[in-house]
């Protein structure tokens, strides 16, 4: 108590340098909280995307161009796939269920995805998770039953302010293009995922093949022999313990030595698509830790200064009766008190950063990030600032524990 | 007896120069007693003060305080031991200068073995006058009120003893003997002694008993001034 009203008093002395070296701190931190966070969530985020999907058969190109067209909504596929090809590789025994697509349409800058009801009932976001409708998750309407119907994802909906009843005409292609002539009716739109699911809008299958300017095309709607698609989510059957079936490797391979299609595994190709970023969070990372340093620096130099000027008063406060551990334990507990208060404001303006940046990837992706989750770095923080505020504290402290009182309290005259 | 010294020598090296600055054979300071010493700047005065106050060990002899050997302690017991048994009264006050008048008071008991008491603070205060200007810091105080607010906060931790070191150095004649009598005052109601250390004659006329230093010291020479040594 009598120590901390002294801290307390110091701290007020010299608040404009203790003010900078809290903010400097906090700088820091919330670089790293933010960086780390978003860095995790990303990861999560990515890993929960292919969770859903176990497979998906695409055309032959890149794989991480179908991962990203399949799963992200980005991109183009870079073909079709045959509809029989697709249906011979789901009557393969370790395929449980596949959910076939066609990509290439957009409306206001949101993909347009043809899809079967069944992909709209059955196809799991998530484990155990399929989409809803209920109002009270967040959606309202219904599926649809007609060619000219369609089912809006979360996101878009609210983007766009659409609702059912509302109709649009699709383009076709991703960015811009011819617009149908075709009018489509929303007829319901889909409770938030936390996926990029909820950034597409879903037409019936057969609507894309009957599109106004696919008369090449349209027959496909009717004949699956000359059916195409761009491509299917598989669902793999799961071995004991919840692993997926070892043969997925034979089936892939099977597929990928064919000239017809090839198999991409998400879970393989999001390290790699981790690999291509992460050297940008890296980078960020490394600048986080340069802004605590100099944070860090900040608190020395603060302490340094600070005790310059004091040592008149530590002299005196030695004098009357505080011994040298004392005066040692007083630097050392600012030192600590700055770093802790710059780690407080740097958690809650990291946590800021981190709503931030969720409500811009939110707008480009979909993916759901939370400002409240508990990153490593959130983990590590408190033993982290004890560390910094010892490091930084030690050399000051250690300079007052040597402070001569006699000398420092020589008269000025 | 407050204080009892016996065979001290202080013996100093200035560059390759050994030479004696304090040598006394045996002097003493009853219980209660009021006493000035005096002599010209130089002659190891404040040395002497600060062998009381334990903060400097002498190269001989024993320095016995309040009853205490203070060559046997270490040196955290020797900072408990000033906490709880000494104040000290500067020439130059040395306030605390981000602490308000009363916070200067408080501190003097913040490393004893007393409880911070806002209350016994404010009285000692209000004793030496300055009830009006506890918020105060020390320099929106006039020189005479600084060296008050110094007198109270050595009182405040109820000390044995009082040393003063030139306590009037840096005031004016008039409020030089106001300073002294107030502290001669306290010292008597708090039943206290002090010693006092001063080149001003007329503070040295204004105690009842006043000891020549060079008659107490028997290194005779003048050394050169050396650091903290008044």
């Amino acid at each position: 108590m009598k120590l901390g009203w002294i801290i307390g008093k110091s701290l007020r002395q010299h608040s404009l340098s203790t003010g900078f070296a809290v903010v400097s701190i906090a700088l820091g931190v919330a670089l790293i909280i933010a960086v780390v966070s978003l860095r995790e969530q990303t990861h999560r985020n990515l890993n929960e995307a292919g969770m859903g999907v176990d497979a998906i058969l695409g055309p032959k190109g890149s794989p991480l161009q179908i991962v990203l067209n399949g799963l992200y909504h980005m991109e183009e596929m870079p073909g079709k796939i045959k509809w029989t090809y697709y249906r011979k590789v789901l009557s393969n025994p370790i395929v449980e269920a596949g959910f076939p697509f066609c990509t290439g349409h957009s409306y206001a800058g949101f993909r347009v995805n043809a899809v079967d009801q069944h992909f709209l009932t059955n196809f799991e976001y998530q484990p155990g998770k399929t989409f809803s409708l209920s109002t009270a998750e967040g959606g309202e309407g219904r599926l649809f039953r007609a060619l000219d119907e369609a089912v809006a994802g979360w996101a878009v909906a609210r983007e766009l302010g659409i609702s059912p009843g509302m109709t649009f005409n699709p383009v076709c292609g991703v960015a811009s293009g011819p617009v149908h002539k075709n009018s489509i009716t929303f007829v319901g739109v889909l409770a938030p995922t936390g996926t990029p699911h909820d950034r597409a809008i879903y037409i019936p299958l057969e609507r894309f093949y009957t599109l106004e300017g696919h008369e090449n095309v349209a027959s496909m709607a009717t004949d699956e022999q000359y059916r195409e698609i761009s491509g299917a989510y598989l669902k793999i059957k799961r071995v004991r313990g919840g692993a997926l079936n070892l043969n997925l490797q034979g089936l892939k391979y099977d597929i990928n030595q064919s000239t017809a299609a090839q198999l991409v595994i998400p879970n393989e190709v999001l390290p790699k698509l981790m690999a291509i970023i992460g050297w940008v969070d890296g980078a960020l990372f490394a600048v986080a830790l340069l802004v605590t340093g100099l944070g860090t620096m900040c608190l020395l130099v603060s302490l340094v200064s600070a005790l310059r000027e004091r040592r008149r008063d530590i002299a005196m406060l030695r004098f009357i009766g505080a011994t040298r551990r004392t005066i040692l334990g007083l630097v050392l507990t600012e030192s600590l008190v700055i770093a802790l208060l710059g780690g407080l404001l740097g958690l809650l303006l990291g946590h800021g950063l981190v709503w931030i940046g969720s409500l811009y990837i939110k707008a480009e992706t979909g993916l759901l990030f939370s400002w409240l989750y508990l990153s490593t770095a959130d983990i590590w923080l408190l033993p982290g600032l004890i560390l910094l505020g010892l490091c930084a504290g030690l050399f000051p402290a250690m300079q007052a524990y040597r402070l001569g009182v006699l000398r420092n309290l020589r008269p000025l005259s | 007896m407050v204080v009892d010294l016996k065979g001290l020598v202080v013996d100093y090296t200035l560059g390759r120069h050994p030479f004696t600055v304090l040598d006394i054979p045996a002097w003493t300071l009853p219980q209660g007693a009021q006493v000035a010493i005096f002599g010209p700047s130089g002659c190891g005065k404040s040395t002497l003060l600060h062998i009381i106050a334990g903060l400097m060990a002498p190269t001989r002899g024993t320095v016995v305080i309040c009853g205490e050997d203070l060559g046997r302690l270490s040196e955290p017991e020797l900072d408990r031991f000033r906490a709880n048994h000494i104040g000290y009264i500067f020439q130059e006050f040395n306030l605390l200068q981000g602490y308000s008048a009363l916070e200067n008071v408080l501190l003097g008991l913040t490393f004893s073995t007393l409880k911070p008491d806002r209350l016994l603070a404010r009285e000692l205060l209000a004793r030496v006058g300055l009830s009006q200007r506890e918020r105060h810091l020390p320099s929106e105080l006039s020189v005479g009120e600084r060296q008050r607010v110094a007198i109270a906060r050595a009182l405040a931790h109820k000390p044995t003893l009082i040393l003063a070191d030139e306590p009037t150095g840096s005031l004016d004649p008039h409020h030089a003997r106001d300073v002294v009598l107030l502290l001669q005052e306290i010292c008597r109601e708090h039943d206290c002694s002090l010693l006092t250390v001063s080149h001003d004659a007329e503070v040295v006329r204004s105690f009842a008993t006043s000891l020549p230093f060079l008659e107490l010291n028997r290194a005779f020479h003048t050394p050169p001034t050396v650091g903290g040594d008044g």
